[in-house]
C-alpha cells in the first residue's frame, strides 16, 4: 500500500490480522495501513468481516492472531484499563445508533463529555455547538425513540465527535436511512474528515462509495480482496 | 454533573428499583434493631436488678463490737470490694418490719430478735465483676466469726446466663440479617444493572472509565443504606415511642431507646451492606 503525501506515519495498522469465531474465521491475514486525515470505505457483501474490522480497532472484540496498532497504542498489549483512552481518541457511529433511550439527545452527547472529564459549563457549551452542527439543536430535550432514523443518526455523529477524535468509525451508518437522510449523514461525516479526522467507514453501499468516491478497502469473506482508490463520480 | 449529582439523578431515573432496595434495607434494619432494642432494655433490666447485688455475711452470736470493727476492715481490703456495712440485728428486724409491711404483727409474737448480725458487702461493678462473689463469699465463709454466707448465687449466674444468651443471639440475628440484606441488595443492584445494561455497554464504547461507571452505583448502594436505615431507624422509634407511652419502664428501670452507638453502628452496617451488595453485584456482572 503506498502511502498518501499527508503523513508518513499510518495512525492505523493491521499486520496479519486474524479473527475467528470459534472455529469460523471472520476475517483472515488482513494487513492495512490507514494514515492521518484518509477516509477509506471498508466494502464488501454482508458477512465479509467489514464490521467485525471496525470492531477490532475499538476493541469490541480482540484479535485472535496478529497486531493492531491504532495511534501508538498496540492493542495485542493494552491493558484494560488503558482502553478507555483508546475509546476516547475513535469516535464510533453505529447502524443501529446505540443512543441511550431513557435520555434526551443532549444528555446522550453530555454524557461522553462528562466521561471525559469535561468541566459542566463546558459540557454544556460543547454539546449545544455539536447538536448545533449536526442539525439537532432543537431536538435536544427529545427523547431518542421519538425520533426519525436520520435524526438518531445525526444525534450519534453528535457522540461520536464529542470527545473530539482523531479517528471515526462508522459501521453502516446509512444503513438503515431513506437516501436524504444518508447524504446528510454523509455530508456530516465529510465535514469531520475536511476538518482533520481519520474516517473508516464500512458501507456495502457501492452507489454512495461511487457518489463519494475515495480510497476503498474491498472484503471478501473475510479476506482483502482489493484496495482501491475510486473516483468520484461527476455531479 | 458531580459524582452525587450522577447518583441522585439515576436513583430517581430507576425509583421503583431504589424504592424496593430501600424498603429491604429497611426491613432488616427494623428486625435488627427491635432485637436491638429488646437486648439494651433487657439488659438494662437485669443490670439494674444486678447491680444491687450484696453478698450478706451473717456473724455467729457474740461476736464482739471490736472484731467487728476489724473484720470490716479486713474484708474491704479485699480487692473489688466497694462498701463493708454492718447491719446490726435491730436493724435487721427493723428493715424486716418494714418489708413485712401489713404483716408486721406476726413479728409481735416473739420473745426475742431472732437475727444475727450481719455484715453486708457489696462489690464495685457487680455486672462485670459477678465471678468475684463466690470465691469472696468461700472466704468470708472461712472467717471463724461468721456463720453463714448468702448471696443469691444461683439466680445471679441465671440472669447474667441469660444476657449472654441474649448477646449471642443479637449478633448471630445482626449477622443473619446482615448477610440478607447484602443478598438482596446484590441482587436488586444486579437487577438494576441489567436494566441498565445497554447504558453501560455504551458508556464503556464511548472511553468511559470503570471508575465514572462503577462509583455512581457505589454511591447508590450506600445511599439506599443511609435512607434504609433512616427509615427503619425512624419507624422502630415510632413504635417505640407507642409502647413507651403505654409502659414507661419495667420496675425502676425506665426503658430506653437505642444509643448513638448503637444507632451509629447499624447506620454504618447499612452503609456496608449497600457497598458490599454493589461490589458483589458489579463483580457477577463484569464477569
Amino acid at each position: 500500500m503506498t502511502p498518501p503525501e499527508k503523513g508518513p506515519e499510518p495512525i492505523i495498522r493491521l499486520f496479519h490480522v486474524h479473527k475467528r469465531y470459534g472455529a469460523k474465521a471472520a476475517l483472515i491475514d488482513i494487513s492495512i495501513d490507514v494514515f492521518e486525515n484518509e477516509f477509506i470505505f471498508i466494502s464488501g457483501p454482508s458477512g465479509a468481516g467489514k464490521s467485525t474490522l471496525l470492531k477490532l480497532l475499538y476493541l469490541g472484540e480482540p484479535v485472535s492472531e496478529g497486531h493492531i496498532v491504532v495511534d501508538g497504542l498496540n492493542l495485542s498489549r493494552i491493558s484494560r484499563r488503558r482502553i478507555p483512552m483508546l475509546r476516547r481518541r475513535i469516535g464510533i457511529v453505529f447502524q443501529d445508533y446505540k443512543l441511550i433511550p431513557s435520555k434526551s439527545v443532549y444528555e446522550n452527547v453530555a454524557l461522553v463529555l462528562e466521561a471525559l472529564g469535561t468541566r459542566p459549563r463546558l459540557i454544556r457549551k460543547t454539546a449545544r455547538s455539536l447538536l448545533r452542527r449536526v442539525g439537532m439543536e432543537e431536538k435536544a430535550k427529545a427523547l431518542p425513540p421519538s425520533l426519525s432514523g436520520g435524526e438518531q443518526q445525526r444525534a450519534a455523529v453528535a457522540r461520536a465527535l464529542a470527545g473530539n477524535p482523531k479517528i471515526i468509525l462508522a459501521d453502516e451508518p446509512t444503513g438503515s436511512l431513506d437516501a436524504d437522510a444518508a447524504a446528510q449523514i454523509f455530508d456530516l461525516l465529510r465535514e469531520c474528515h475536511e476538518r482533520g479526522a481519520t474516517l473508516l467507514v464500512a458501507t456495502h453501499d457501492t452507489a454512495l462509495i461511487r457518489r463519494t468516491g475515495g480510497k476503498v478497502i474491498l472484503l471478501d469473506w473475510g479476506r482483502l480482496d482489493v484496495t482501491t482508490t475510486i473516483p468520484k463520480l461527476p455531479a | 454533573m458531580s459524582l452525587l449529582g450522577r447518583s441522585l439523578r439515576d436513583l430517581w431515573a430507576h425509583r421503583f428499583l431504589s424504592a424496593v432496595t430501600t424498603f429491604a434495607v429497611a426491613m432488616s434494619v427494623l428486625i435488627v434493631g427491635a432485637f436491638a432494642l429488646f437486648v439494651v432494655n433487657a439488659a438494662g433490666i437485669i443490670e439494674d436488678w444486678v447491680s444491687g447485688a450484696r453478698i450478706m455475711a451473717y456473724l455467729a452470736p457474740g461476736v464482739e463490737q471490736e472484731r467487728i470493727l476489724l473484720l470490716q476492715a479486713e474484708i474491704g481490703r479485699i480487692e473489688g470490694v466497694a462498701e463493708v456495712r454492718f447491719i446490726s440485728r435491730d436493724t435487721a428486724m427493723e428493715r424486716l418490719r418494714k418489708g413485712m409491711a401489713q404483716d408486721a404483727f406476726l413479728l409481735e409474737n416473739l420473745r426475742e430478735n431472732p437475727l444475727p448480725d450481719a455484715i453486708e458487702v457489696s462489690l464495685f461493678r457487680p455486672m462485670e465483676n459477678w465471678r468475684r462473689f463466690t470465691p469472696l463469699a468461700r472466704s468470708l465463709e472461712a472467717i471463724e466469726e461468721i456463720a453463714e454466707v448468702e448471696f443469691g448465687q444461683e439466680w445471679l449466674g441465671r440472669f447474667l446466663h441469660l444476657m449472654d444468651l441474649f448477646r449471642l443471639s443479637a449478633a448471630a440475628m445482626g449477622g443473619i440479617f446482615f448477610l440478607a440484606a447484602v443478598f438482596f441488595m446484590a441482587n436488586t443492584v444486579r437487577l438494576l444493572l441489567y436494566a441498565r445494561r445497554e447504558e453501560i455497554e455504551i458508556l464503556y464504547l464511548v472511553g468511559a472509565t470503570q471508575s465514572f461507571i462503577r462509583l455512581p452505583l457505589y454511591l447508590q448502594g450506600m445511599l439506599h443504606g443511609i435512607i434504609g436505615a433512616g427509615a427503619g431507624l425512624g419507624a422502630l422509634y415510632g413504635a417505640f415511642y407507642l409502647i413507651s407511652i403505654r409502659a414507661p419502664g419495667v420496675g425502676t428501670f425506665p426503658i430506653r431507646f437505642l444509643s448513638q452507638e448503637i444507632m451509629g453502628g447499624i447506620l454504618a452496617g447499612s452503609v456496608l451492606v449497600g457497598w458490599f451488595g454493589t461490589y458483589l453485584s458489579l463483580n457477577r456482572f463484569h464477569r
